[in-house]
């Protein structure tokens, strides 16, 4: 299931967002190689001290997590703003209380392949954002500003999730890493669930909803719950 | 459109033209056909203040019985509203039995029945929380929150920062606009719609509206026109 947790539900689920953090440094340090800080094998920077919301694909039981995206209002200090300010043009520093900033997306490709086998990494990421296009649509949230290497366009084009890239820049990593605005709409919206096929996979009250007694979820398979979990809220 | 753009022009009005935040609030709420209104400036550790900063239009009665109860240590709007980063209705806050006898109680006192809180953060990373209360409750209040929401949000970033002005006695300024938002400005302070201008700097008109959005906020305009006529009068954009 995806769902967002905020500072309030980091306590009950800090088990998660461990697995978050060795994540986003298997990802981005060992191997994006972006030049990001690390702490052991942990992946954090002080914008996670800033309480930001984040979105999590774990299983039902919310025990292992899938993947992770971090989310922070671009009228407060950003990633994108302060740390690419030097290598970006101004365009990328946008500021309004609905439009907001995306950063760390990554997936559990191994955890995927074990327990969700027919899903491949593409699709996972897919799913990452079907799920955030509808978390964001949930929480007014206009528009959502990324970063990623220039390979995720592709990604992004196999959502059907509209994407315009307004910077690019080099030396943080081995590639290059791109900035773009991801238009949240229920008309863009609709696009993606139609190129997916995935619909109502984002859980309003998946953070503090009790979690399911332990089976397999099957995407896909159980359409009429995940509808419910939309219907709930 | 044409009238909900006048209600975010008034709003701003109203908070710019306030003797003080706890008059800004006051107009918001009637404004809005709100029931209640409260601003809490978040203690940081850049601004120490001498004491909570806190103005609300609740009845004095309420305010009165929420010291005396001791209320402030229960309250799951403070708590949980400071933690939070997106705005959340009350009724998704997490209740303990002292928590749901102290909204019981508030509705006894006329608070109203229904709450909305939007949790403000600038870019010195300070926060404040802005609250709504309602007599509108179901579908009903669902609708006024998905219209009026975003609308709100800017109007609590308003409220705060004349929040900061009142104690002290000045605030940063905004963000500075970067080339995009005054490439887009400069196309609409010459007439130009939205999907012209996508058009011409080769941009979808989504994102057209998103810099233009920013500009908007960044130079604390309620409208295009306004934001527009003040980037002309700071000689940021020429027509």
């Amino acid at each position: 299931m995806f769902f967002l947790i905020q500072a309030t539900d980091y306590n009950r689920h800090r088990h998660l967002l461990d697995q978050m953090y060795r994540l986003r440094k298997r990802v981005f340090h060992d191997e994006l190689e972006w030049d990001v800080p690390v702490f052991g094998d942990h992946k954090r920077d002080s914008y996670d001290d800033m309480k930001p919301a984040y979105l999590l694909w774990t299983d039902e039981q919310k025990t292992t997590l899938y993947g992770s995206l971090r989310l922070l209002p671009t009228t407060g200090p950003t990633l994108l703003n302060d740390v690419f300010r030097k290598t970006y043009p101004k365009d990328v520093d946008l500021c309004h209380p609905t439009i907001w900033e995306g950063t760390r997306m990554c997936i559990d490709a191994e955890e995927i392949a074990s327990d969700m086998p027919e899903i491949d990494p593409q699709d996972a990421m897919c799913m990452m954002l079907m799920a955030l296009a509808e978390c964001a649509l949930d929480n007014s949230i206009h528009t959502l500003v990324s970063n990623y290497e220039p390979h995720m366009k592709r990604i992004y084009n196999r959502a059907g999730a509209p994407l315009n890239e307004i910077g690019k820049a080099d030396g943080f990593g081995r590639r290059p890493v791109c900035c773009g605005l991801f238009e949240v709409s229920r008309r863009t919206i609709e696009a993606m669930r139609e190129k997916t096929g995935h619909t109502g996979i984002y859980a309003r009250d998946g953070a503090r909803r009790p979690a399911a007694p332990k089976r397999a979820w099957i995407p896909g398979a159980s359409s009429s719950e995940r509808v419910n979990w939309v219907g709930a809220a | 459109m044409e009238d909900k753009n006048d209600l975010l022009k008034v709003a701003y009005e109203a908070v710019e033209n306030s003797g003080d935040v706890q008059e800004a609030i006051t107009r918001i709420r009637d404004l809005y056909g709100l029931h209640h209104c409260v601003f809490h400036l978040g203690q940081t550790h850049v601004d120490t203040l001498d004491r909570p900063f806190v103005k609300t239009t609740y009845p004095d009665a309420w305010v009165s019985r929420y010291l005396l109860k001791g209320y402030v240590t229960v309250d799951p709007v403070a708590r949980e509203g400071f933690l939070r980063m997106l705005p959340f209705n009350w009724q998704d806050l997490e209740y303990g039995e002292e928590q749901a006898e102290m909204m019981r109680d508030a509705v006894q006192y006329d608070v109203g029945t229904s709450g909305y809180s939007i949790p403000v953060v600038d870019r010195q990373a300070r926060r404040s929380l802005f609250s709504i209360t309602s007599t509108l409750g179901g579908d009903e209040w669902k609708d006024f929150i998905e219209m009026n929401g975003p609308e709100l949000q800017e109007v609590a970033h308003r409220v705060h920062r004349r929040a900061l002005e009142e104690i002290f006695g000045e605030v940063d300024p905004m963000p500075p606009l970067g080339p995009r938002e005054i490439e887009c400005l400069t196309w609409t302070a010459r007439g130009k719609e939205y999907t012209v201008i996508a058009d011409i700097l080769g941009l979808s008109g989504h994102t057209v509206r998103g810099y233009l959005k920013s500009a908007r906020f960044k130079l604390e305009c309620a409208t295009l026109p306004q934001a527009v006529a003040k980037a002309v009068a700071l000689k940021i954009i020429t027509p």
